[in-house]
């Protein structure tokens, strides 16, 4: 192929000097179809760009359509920060308030609520920082100088406790609290953090759609299925149920149990529940009844049921702001999942306030969280009708005020909270593609099951 | 006169570190002391969470390096399933790339093509175009209903549109095996070597060939790095000189003789760079499928870069550091072998 002579001969050649005489006319008519044609592609790019974060901004959680949105909302990575408001003019001691960026309402009122705590305190100026990819964030924030109180996400609650990263806290009145989101924040018997509000999962679906076909709310595993034969039959689209256990797993929790033993210290993926919720559930999609997003062209669920893809979705309460804002003519309602053999079942997700045992002024951060999980603060948080309070006294007075969010409330009686531990979430993520992989044929329930459950155990033998 | 040439000499070095010594110093700072500091905490199981300082981090030897690389568990299964979607990402982009660069560079350097500096702002905008807003771009376009499956299903009849990212079902299937499942060859009938378990993937997994997710994002890196290439070859080509293509010509060489026999062999320097670069920087890709795919459908889009990021997240700082150091040395590994194939020829 090649041909080493003429090689040589080319490369002892020296390079010819252009003498083109019309080069620099030339080289300045590039220049200027040049400029045009970058300028065109700028004006095209913008107009590219523009339609394209419309639409994103819109779909939820872009990124990771799987996580769990533990505030209750859509956590989407572009939002704007906006300016902190408690800063101004304050005086006393700053103290700094880390968390996960989210809606621009829930950061305007979250500024409100540490405004409160600014004005009622006195001796401190807290600020809020909000900050995207949180996880991430918080524990470069660690590293050096911690703030004086941030979110603990329960997923990384099992993390950051065994580090030694969480200061002892003392909760007032803890019976008030819902005990299972209290216990999810508890380390070797010491509450390390305190839940800021819930989310729960309830059945979403489109009132026009199950009016149309004549179905009533399902209360049953059986009416649900009977209810998407009907649903389908008649020609409207099935429901949207997300393949990871966040979502299908209260099926295992209706028949029973969940995916660790009562302690949380074994793993039972392949318990009878676990088979008994997980074959329901791709039963489902198998029949036509159900999809998941990915099938239905939708980030996540919400979208799905907003764009009318689905009838029926199980989501959590977040999907309430999300349809006003983004889907304001769909007719939805609320129904409290299904009972399936073992009764009522759903997922509670909870996020919580804590510290750092390094905490620059323990006592600072002290008041902030006591403030801010105590019934006045958190009322005044969950005001805002997004996340729900996890004081049980705070129920009544919310439901009352957001009608629309009250089969979530009352859900909470039969909910668990999903449990967590260190290296859990590589587990469910493993899970969620065996899952995939039994939907699309390739696996089936007891191997998908029996996987995770050896990646469980190698994981929690470590 | 042999001491004082000796004193210049020295003079002359003690200069030539004052003059490096701004940038020593940056590239101490930012570059050599953070390379230890991470070589260091692969070998610990500290986490920035700790309020342990990182000196007294507890070491734990070669854990981290054993549990990705030997013993049998999920990330070691994570691991090879992220190498294996690697080797055939960059396996189907470098040399697609390398050749779609050169080739448009070869065209928009024809002085007969009118408008070639708009077609090479077109080819090169890709390459300064954020690579998280193309990739949202594609997103959409891949969706069942987005203009690639739109176009595909007007043109075929029968094809049946699905959302090339997130499907489960296809999305996460192999090319290889979407080819032998089309001759009904799957792996239940090839035999029982299909199953056999290596680094926690079977054989026919190793097998699969990119997943049509995987696809969809090595196409869009295609894509967006032509143009960066293309400029690197334009400069290339334009150094050339036009008489050796006249000689040549004078010689009787054909158009295709001219691109085989002199194109190609004088650009090679820049083609072992271009290869390189793109070796290096598709073993690295992450933004892509952090936008599209986090690592789904099936963890067929996992890469190791993703795969360094997800355990950064869940607070596994001293096993992302060893994946990362363990990538350095896949990447050398790569970079040397391809060297010593080209030198040899």
């Amino acid at each position: 192929m090649r041909n080493p002579e003429k090689e040589k001969v080319a490369s002892s050649f020296p390079p010819s000097p252009r003498s083109d005489v019309s080069l620099s006319r030339r080289r300045i008519m590039r220049k200027s179809i040049w400029m045009t044609s970058l300028l065109l592609m700028v004006a095209l790019l913008i107009a590219a760009c523009g339609g394209a974060t419309d639409t994103g901004g819109t779909g939820g959680d872009p990124v990771a359509p799987t996580e769990v949105p533990a505030t209750g909302g859509d956590t989407t990575m572009a939002t704007e920060v906006p300016a902190t408001e408690g800063d101004t003019g304050g005086t006393g001691t700053p103290l700094t308030l880390l968390g996960w960026a989210s809606s621009e309402s829930e950061d305007t009122r979250l500024n409100e609520v540490v405004d409160g705590f600014n004005e009622s305190n006195g001796m401190y100026n807290a600020t809020f920082n909000p900050v995207p990819e949180y996880d991430a964030a918080l524990q470069t924030a660690l590293a050096g100088t911690p703030p004086d109180l941030f979110y603990v996400n329960a997923d990384a609650f099992p993390n950051l406790a065994s580090q030694g990263a969480l200061a002892v806290v003392t909760v007032e009145n803890p019976e008030d609290f819902y005990q299972p989101m209290l216990e999810a924040f508890v380390y070797e018997g010491q509450q390390m953090g305190i839940p800021k509000d819930f989310s729960v999962l309830a059945l979403v679906y489109n009132e026009e759609m199950v009016t149309t076909a004549g179905v009533t709310p399902p209360t049953t595993w059986d009416e649900l299925r009977s209810g998407l034969q009907t649903l389908v039959d008649g020609g409207q689209p099935p429901a949207c149920i997300d393949a990871t256990i966040d979502r299908w797993g209260v099926f295992a929790l209706q028949a029973g149990g969940g995916f660790l033993s009562e302690d949380g210290t074994t793993p039972t993926f392949t318990s009878e529940p676990m088979m008994q919720g997980l074959t329901y559930y791709t039963d489902l999609v198998a029949d036509g009844l159900a999809s998941t997003p990915g099938q239905l062209d939708s980030t996540w669920c919400g979208e799905a049921l907003g764009t009318g893809r689905a009838s029926m979705v199980i989501e959590g309460n977040w999907i309430v702001p999300f349809l006003g804002d983004s889907f304001p003519d769909i007719q939805w309602a609320a129904a409290p999942l299904p009972a399936g053999p073992a009764g009522q079942g759903t997922w509670a997700f909870t996020a919580a306030y804590g510290y750092s045992v390094k905490s620059p002024d323990p006592d600072g951060s002290n008041a902030l969280l006591s403030y801010l999980t105590g019934t006045e603060g958190m009322k005044e948080w969950t005001d805002l009708g997004l996340a729900m309070p996890t004081r049980q006294s705070l129920a009544a007075g919310f439901s009352e005020q957001f009608p629309d969010l009250k089969t979530f409330v009352d859900s909470a009686a039969f909910a668990s909270v999903r449990p967590s531990g260190v290296g859990l979430p590589a587990v469910i993520t493993e899970l969620q593609s065996q899952v995939e992989a039994v939907l699309s044929g390739s696996q089936t329930v007891d191997g998908a099951l029996q996987a995770t459950q050896e990646a469980a155990e190698g994981v929690m033998a470590q | 006169m042999a001491t004082s040439m000796g004193t210049t000499k020295s003079q002359d070095t003690i200069a030539g570190y004052l003059f490096l010594a701004p940038s020593i110093l940056i590239l101490t700072v930012f570059v050599f002391i953070p390379i230890l500091i991470a070589f260091f905490v692969s070998f610990t199981s500290w986490s920035p969470a700790s309020p342990l300082p990182l000196p007294q981090a507890e070491i734990i030897g070669t854990e981290n390096y054993t549990n990705i690389l030997v013993d049998p568990g999920i990330e070691r299964t994570d691991f090879f399933r992220a190498v294996k979607n690697n080797i055939y990402y960059v396996l189907g982009v470098v040399p697609i790339q390398t050749f779609l660069a050169l080739l448009v560079a070869v065209i928009v350097n024809q002085r007969f093509l009118k408008g070639r500096a708009f077609f090479r702002t077109a080819f090169y905008f890709p390459s300064i175009t954020s690579s998280a807003a193309l990739s949202l771009i594609f997103l959409y376009m891949y969706q069942s209903n987005g203009l690639i499956n739109q176009t595909i299903a007007a043109v075929i009849p029968g094809y049946e549109p699905f959302n090339w990212i997130a499907d489960p079902t296809l999305g996460a299937t192999g090319l290889f095996h979407l080819v032998l499942q089309s001759v009904g060859i799957n792996i239940n009938t090839v035999g029982s070597w299909a199953t056999t378990n290596i680094m926690g993937l079977t054989a026919w997994d190793w097998l699969s060939g990119p997943s049509v997710a995987l696809t969809a994002i090595m196409l869009l890196n295609i894509w967006s790095t032509i143009g960066t290439l293309m400029l690197i070859y334009l400069a290339a080509l334009q150094n050339i000189p036009g008489s050796v293509y006249e000689a040549a010509s004078i010689d009787g060489a054909s158009a295709s003789d001219l691109f085989w026999q002199i194109t190609v062999p004088l650009l090679r320097p820049t083609t072992l760079f271009i290869v390189t670069v793109g070796l290096i920087g598709t073993w690295q890709v992450f933004d892509q499928v952090y936008v599209m795919s986090a690592g789904g459908p099936r963890k067929t889009t996992l890469t190791v870069a993703f795969l360094i990021w997800t355990k950064l997240r869940e607070f596994g700082t001293g096993g992302a550091a060893a994946l990362a150091f363990i990538l350095f040395i896949i990447i050398g590994i790569f970079t040397i072998l391809q060297r010593r194939v080209t030198e040899r020829e």
